[in-house]
């Protein structure tokens, strides 16, 4: 995945993040949103409390939103975006 | 549901009046939002500044998202006109989440304390933003 940058997002601490990356040898980061900034701005979440919502927003390079995935399968998650970007590029 | 509802948007007049007198100004307007009492004129000072020769708030309207970011700022108030240019500004400003859109820009830190700021991948790169649940554990 050379043309993305995958930003993984979630409300746990940077120790949580922390541990959570190397157990499962990531190899993008985790961006911290603990206050929620992030998910209440992008619609993974409209609550002050609780677990944010599995969502994939897929930015271009221009800043366009070009797709917002709901359903969101983790186990297939990283060739699913991968897959996303090659039919993107082909249209 | 107001117009100023539909965008999900709270708003609060300030000015560095007593309650009191917002009290009696709100009845008589009829207003449907908070008016906030600046009478130390701390949100006046950081916000709008202060009108020397009235000793009050200036003129200035503020338009912030949902994240924290003040995504407009209006020093040119039109008093008449100024619910219906709320209302056009909200739309024009606001951020919108639908493929399309221009993704609202924002600055992060990582679990390894390194800064990212979306706008700075801008030709150079795509972004997905993976949002999940949380870190451990299923769900």
């Amino acid at each position: 995945m050379q043309n993305i940058q995958v930003f993984g997002i979630t409300h746990n601490d940077a120790e949580s993040h922390q541990k959570f990356s190397e157990e499962n040898k990531l190899n993008f980061p985790l961006l911290l949103d603990t206050d929620r900034n992030l998910a209440l701005l992008y619609g993974a979440t409209d609550k002050l409390e609780g677990r944010f919502n599995r969502i994939t927003i897929v930015i271009d390079k221009s800043g366009k939103i070009i797709q917002i995935d709901k359903d969101v399968n983790p186990g297939t998650q990283g060739p699913d975006i991968v897959n996303f970007m090659k039919s993107h590029k082909s249209n | 549901m107001s117009e100023i509802e539909k965008t999900e948007t709270v708003l609060f007049g300030v000015s560095v009046d007593t309650i009191d007198s917002h009290k009696k100004f709100k009845d008589e307007e009829k207003f449907g939002f908070s008016l906030l009492a600046d009478t130390e004129f701390d949100v006046s000072k950081q916000y709008s500044g202060i009108m020397e020769r009235f000793n009050a708030s200036n003129r200035v309207t503020f338009i912030i998202d949902k994240a924290g970011y003040i995504r407009a700022i209006d020093k040119k108030v039109n008093v008449r006109t100024h619910g219906e240019d709320v209302v056009k500004m909200l739309s024009n400003v606001l951020p919108k989440i639908e493929v399309g859109e221009m993704a609202p820009d924002f600055i992060a830190t990582d679990s390894e304390e390194k800064q990212h700021q979306l706008s700075k991948f801008k030709d150079k790169k795509n972004v997905a933003l993976v949002f999940y649940p949380r870190d451990f554990g299923r769900g």
